[in-house]
């Protein structure tokens, strides 16, 4: 039985879920759980299990252990599972010979609509997803941004708790990026749905994810929301700052004589000096800008650097595959 | 007014494959290839008196044969390309994401084929009875057509549709099938002197398509249609155990990359 969502809030919860494909460990004790409402960014590099976990958590294949379950349904119960969630598998194929409203209706028909309600759940999403005006036209004539979209949309067509989204931005535009981030965001903060996004563009993950799961070689080898995930990264604070070219060299000197400071010009960028500080704060910063002022230097521009989760990713990857 | 029940899963996939079957440019292309197959064949060989040297029923018999066969090859040409062919163009994964069991899109797929073969038989029967009529036949000829043409048929894509089910690529599903098939068909191939051997007349027996091709030419000689009837058990039992245990077959073992592990 279903509970009610409200009661558990765990929309899917997975253990030790392992999988192998002849002498290849893909999956290897891959355990979490998610929330209602909540976006989930699933990373790694290529090869590194998303997609064979996402494939496991939608029940395509079955794990070789472990267990999941989807609102309190068993992972064996696959057809019951299926009617609860929504995926977008990377590289999605359609019947090129339907059009996009009556592919959208065939498919919600297959999840047990009546061809009524079918056909205008079909018009809803196209027009949601921009599609409209194209509902009527063969999907062989859709550029490859609108396949994506109508594959979005059609994970939608059930009204899915669990969205399943593997590689959701390939082939937009960043217009339609954002439209479909809104989408996708207003799915989870307005109807509850959980989220489980897989990406290569780290800067969407970041924008639309609370928590990332990183995984490589099938490992799970990091997992937590995205600001704690970036605090694991041990960087020293830098900033940077654009001066006015005739004061370049006196600004230079003037920051060599600060304490816990190094500076240097950036060659690829003139006019800015990159600073490394080795203590972070706005004490270091303070007495940056009050020495640059005191000699007379003209500050254009002042950026402190922060660490993006591209940083994080990147740095997490090493130290794993290390 | 009472709400309209919701369709079971396999109606809803053979409602959308038979449309694009026969309101697509396949169906009545194939249709048309088939008449006109039919056509070149009676005219240039079944009823040209020079190039005919078969007896009035055994032209009959070949004449059924080959319009079976040709509806045979029709079948496994949909079949074969009915799953894998959705696995090469990545759209199977969509359908399996649906909470339709696997077995039932094969079923309404399987079903969508078979309505193609009941177009070919009103096509047929014309020439049938063409080539039949001076030997007193035709209604013999027309029951063999619609009664043991649905069996092998029905029974051809069946193996079709497994076969493609479990094959990595529409590629393999047409080679598989059609090697399969010819299989099968081979012994009806064979001298007569041979086909007589104890060996190969056991064989016969087990095989379905030559089995119904020997029941067919022992009706149109003269027999009585329960003469021979049990040469007709191995073409139903196997029809039988594709129907009952297909489904559930696939309902388990239908994979994405197609071969039969998960």
């Amino acid at each position: 039985m279903i509970r009610d969502i409200a009661e558990t809030e765990i929309v899917l919860s997975a253990q030790g879920l392992h999988k192998s494909y002849k002498n290849m460990e893909a999956l290897i004790d891959f355990s979490f759980k998610m929330r209602a409402g909540e976006i989930i960014g699933l990373l790694g590099p290529n090869g590194a299990g998303k997609t064979t976990a996402m494939r496991i958590l939608s029940t395509i294949f079955p794990p070789d252990r472990g267990d999941f379950s989807v609102m309190g349904i068993p992972h064996r119960r696959t057809e019951e599972i299926r009617a609860l969630i929504g995926m977008l598998p990377e590289s999605m194929g359609f019947p090129m010979y339907m059009a996009g409203e009556e592919y959208l209706t065939y498919m919600g028909r297959l999840y047990g609509l009546s061809s009524h309600n079918a056909e205008a759940k079909a018009w809803d999403l196209l027009t949601l997803f921009g599609l409209a005006d194209a509902g009527d036209a063969r999907i062989a004539t859709y550029s490859r941004g609108m396949r994506q979209r109508l594959g979005i949309a059609r994970t939608f067509v059930n009204d899915p708790k669990l969205l399943f989204l593997d590689e959701p931005t390939l082939g937009f535009d960043p217009k339609g990026q954002q439209e479909m981030l809104q989408v996708v965001k207003d799915a989870a903060a307005v109807n509850q749905v959980a989220v489980l996004i897989s990406s290569h563009q780290l800067e969407v993950v970041e924008e639309i994810c609370s928590q990332v799961l990183i995984l490589n070689k099938g490992h799970l080898v990091a997992a937590g929301e995205v600001s704690d995930i970036k605090q694991k990264i041990p960087a020293s604070p830098a900033c940077r700052i654009e001066v006015s070219s005739e004061t370049v060299q006196n600004a230079l000197e003037v920051l060599a004589r600060v304490d816990g400071v190094e500076a240097q010009a950036n060659p690829n960028r003139q006019n800015e000096i990159v600073i490394s500080m080795q203590k972070d704060g706005a004490n270091t910063v303070n007495v940056i800008l009050q020495s640059l002022i005191q000699a007379g230097v003209s500050v254009e521009s002042f950026t402190k650097e922060s660490v993006s989760l591209s940083d994080a990713f990147l740095s997490m990857i090493e130290e794993a595959q290390a | 007014m009472k709400p309209k029940e919701k369709q079971p899963g396999w109606m809803v996939v053979l409602s959308t494959e038979t449309r694009h079957l026969w309101l697509g440019r396949q169906g009545p292309l194939l249709l048309l290839i088939f008449s006109i197959f039919l056509s070149l064949y009676t005219t240039l060989v079944a009823l040209d008196p020079e190039m005919n040297v078969l007896s009035p029923r055994s032209m009959t018999n070949v004449t059924l044969q080959t319009t079976m066969l040709v509806g045979i090859l029709v079948a496994l040409l949909l079949t074969a390309n009915s799953i894998s062919g959705e696995r090469d163009q990545r759209s199977l994964e969509s359908l399996m994401l649906t909470p339709l069991p696997r077995g039932q899109i094969a079923i309404g797929k399987f079903l969508a084929t078979l309505s193609l073969w009941l177009g070919m038989i009103p096509i047929a029967i014309p020439y049938i009875v063409l080539v039949a009529k001076s030997t007193g036949m035709i209604p013999q000829a027309i029951m063999l057509l619609i009664f043991l043409g649905s069996l092998l048929v029905m029974l051809c894509a069946g193996i079709g549709i497994l076969i493609s089910s479990f094959a990595p690529s529409n590629l393999v599903s047409f080679a598989a099938s059609f090697i399969t098939i010819l299989l099968l068909a081979a012994p009806n191939q064979l001298p007569a002197s041979v086909r007589d051997l104890p060996v190969v007349n056991w064989f016969i027996v087990f095989d379905p398509i030559t089995a119904i091709a020997k029941y067919q030419a022992g009706i149109l000689d003269g027999a009585a249609w329960t003469q021979e009837l049990g040469l007709l058990i191995s073409p139903i039992l196997l029809l039988i155990l594709i129907a009952a245990l297909g489904p559930r077959i696939l309902n388990r073992r239908l994979s994405l990359q197609g071969g039969f592990e998960q």
